[in-house]
């Protein structure tokens, strides 16, 4: 497992290592910025940890596409890495036609390899997040992975397109309905920097 | 990184111990909700002072509380006046006579199942007489769906009742057959098996299947095992004889009332032999292939089953002569092939017999009436209690 992670994590240094040579640094330390975030997200997969596997996209998670915004704040701690707090709101469509709503409140750590007029923001974020669906409601646990592009049309002003993956699990200490949702959100954004 | 799997882990305690209440899962909710219009063909059907009562399922409520909602049904069957169901972990029994449902035994069927059970369509009810053993009046089969589109969840669950006329055990197992899906919408049964010794057993379809398009309603199955309550397998077995992948189809299977096991394969049917893994046909052939066997119900000794969809026809087997005549009728004016099962009603005012089947439509939900003496299909409404 550590081996794999660390993989992972070579991979992505690997991959963005081009923009950060390339880069100009933009942020200082301090630097901040405020995002919101808005868009779709499309359920991905439903995981059951009794056996019953992981059944995908619509026919399997049965539920259709839903909606997602966030707001999201962060603060440089050094040129390239900030940290912060992210909110939000989602919902998605079970096969009833009900809505499925979260509310995430998520901690936010974020990258940004290339930066400037072009930015190029990463982001991790862990958290909780209250699920509700009809007259039933639970904290639980989230975790995101967030990729973006983002294009600053004045030195302040940006507007980028973002995706990645997002975490929704459902654990219960000995019940068999422990199980696990994922999502692609796909949203757009519009960004202030400070 | 020590540190960060030990955080994700009060994390995740944490989460777990807010989650501490058993019987209510926010997923489960998600992916068994189903629509409105689905949810309002839920009904039950039952018997009382000679008449068919059919009846909307929209909740129960128990001191104040909505306890069953009927988005949660599971499966229910019948005896006498009373309609059992089983849903949200809990057993409730309505009498067919009266407004107020009231509770028969409140149990955590997951626990004792080790699954969960969330049919989202009640799919086959069947009854089969156990007298030979003196502790079980009586054992139901409820066959369920989950699931949506191609990914539909079988899940299979029999309930025996005790002397007492309570329920002492439930079986149920999980299947999950994404292959298997009908186009169509029409959902079938998977051929299960209640085993002499009141052991509940189930054949797990193959991950493939061939002929789709000509055979729609096949399922390529390896063996069928009925274990005993050890576990110990009594009867088993395999349809090509060597159990490898098997080459040819198995058409359906169903418990006689003398609590034998038939199976219908290749055109005929067939006793198995509970001493031995061989077969005894006692049927006789059938040139045309039945593709699937509907639920069976019996009524004077004799056993009525409805055949594959597109023959049109039901056929009848009659134990009072030895089990060894077949009798195949044509229906021809049943052009519905979404039936779902046989339901036994009784003796209609002229004294002729009927059996009723009930089937879901696209969008809907109806029944026939079959007169086994004539074989003509009846269209008249029955009696419904919404």
């Amino acid at each position: 497992m550590k081996k794999r992670i660390k993989q992972i994590i070579m991979i992505l240094l690997i991959a963005i290592m081009p923009f950060m040579l390339y880069a100009r640094p933009y942020y200082d330390s301090g630097s901040q910025i405020f995002t919101i975030n808005a868009g779709a997200t499309i359920p991905m997969s439903a995981t059951w940890f009794d056996g019953r596997g992981t059944e995908y996209w619509f026919s399997g998670t049965h539920q259709s596409v839903g909606a997602y915004a966030s707001l999201s704040y962060e603060v440089f701690m050094n040129s390239y890495f900030a940290i912060g707090g992210q909110l939000g709101f989602m919902f998605d469509y079970s096969n009833a036609g009900k809505i499925f709503t979260n509310v995430p409140v998520l901690l936010k750590a974020s990258v940004f390899p290339l930066q400037g007029k072009w930015e190029l923001p990463i982001s991790i974020g862990v958290g909780g997040a209250y699920m509700s669906y009809q007259e039933g409601g639970k904290f639980t646990f989230m975790a995101t992975f967030e990729i973006g592009l983002r294009y600053y049309i004045t030195d302040e002003w940006g507007v980028g397109v973002h995706t990645g993956i997002q975490v929704l699990p459902e654990f219960y200490i000995k019940d068999i309905n422990s199980g696990m949702f994922t999502y692609l959100p796909v949203t757009l954004s519009a960004a202030y920097r400070h | 990184m020590k540190k960060i799997t030990l955080l994700l882990l009060v994390f995740i305690a944490l989460f777990s111990a807010c989650n501490s209440d058993q019987n209510i899962s926010i997923f489960e909710d998600v992916m068994t909700d189903v629509p409105q219009d689905e949810a309002n063909n839920r009904r039950v059907m039952g018997r009382y002072n000679d008449q068919l009562v059919i009846t909307n399922i929209q909740g129960i409520s128990i001191d104040g509380e909505t306890k069953y909602q009927k988005n949660h049904i599971e499966g229910y069957f019948v005896i006498g006046n009373n309609a059992y169901f089983i849903g949200d972990n809990t057993y409730y029994s309505i009498d067919l006579s009266s407004v107020e449902p009231t509770p028969v035994k409140v149990d955590d069927i997951a626990q004792e199942l080790g699954i969960g059970i969330d049919f989202d369509r009640i799919y086959d009810i069947r009854y089969f007489e156990k007298s030979e053993d003196e502790n079980v009046i009586g054992s139901y089969s409820v066959l369920g769906v989950s699931g949506e589109g191609l990914d539909r969840r079988y899940v299979a669950a029999a309930v025996y009742l005790g002397g007492n006329g309570n329920i002492d055990h439930v079986y149920a197992q999980s299947i999950p057959v994404n292959q298997y899906v009908i186009r169509g919408g029409i959902y079938l049964a998977v051929p299960r098996i209640i085993g002499p010794d009141g052991a509940y057993s189930y054949y797990e379809p193959s991950t493939d299947r061939t002929d789709e398009d000509d055979y729609p309603f096949y399922y390529k199955t390896n063996d069928i095992r009925i274990p005993t309550s050890s576990g110990t397998d009594v009867i088993r077995f395999t349809v090509n004889g060597s159990g490898k992948a098997v080459e040819t189809y198995f058409d359906g299977v169903a418990v006689g009332v003398d609590g034998s096991i038939y199976k219908y394969y290749n055109g005929s049917f067939s006793r198995l032999n509970e001493s031995s893994s061989t077969n005894t046909n006692i049927g006789e052939s059938y040139s045309e292939s039945i593709q699937m066997m509907f639920p069976m119900t019996k009524y004077d000794g004799v056993i009525y089953g409805l055949n594959q969809y597109s023959t049109r026809r039901y056929f009848s087997y009659d134990t009072a002569s030895g089990g060894n005549e077949i009798s195949i009728h044509s229906i021809s004016s049943y052009s519905h092939y979404d039936c779902l099962g046989l339901y036994y009603y009784g003796k209609s005012g002229s004294g002729e017999n009927e059996i009723t089947w009930f089937y879901f439509p696209t969008g809907g939900h109806s029944m026939r009436y079959l007169n086994v003496n004539t074989g003509s299909v009846q269209y008249n409404k029955p009696t419904i209690n919404d």
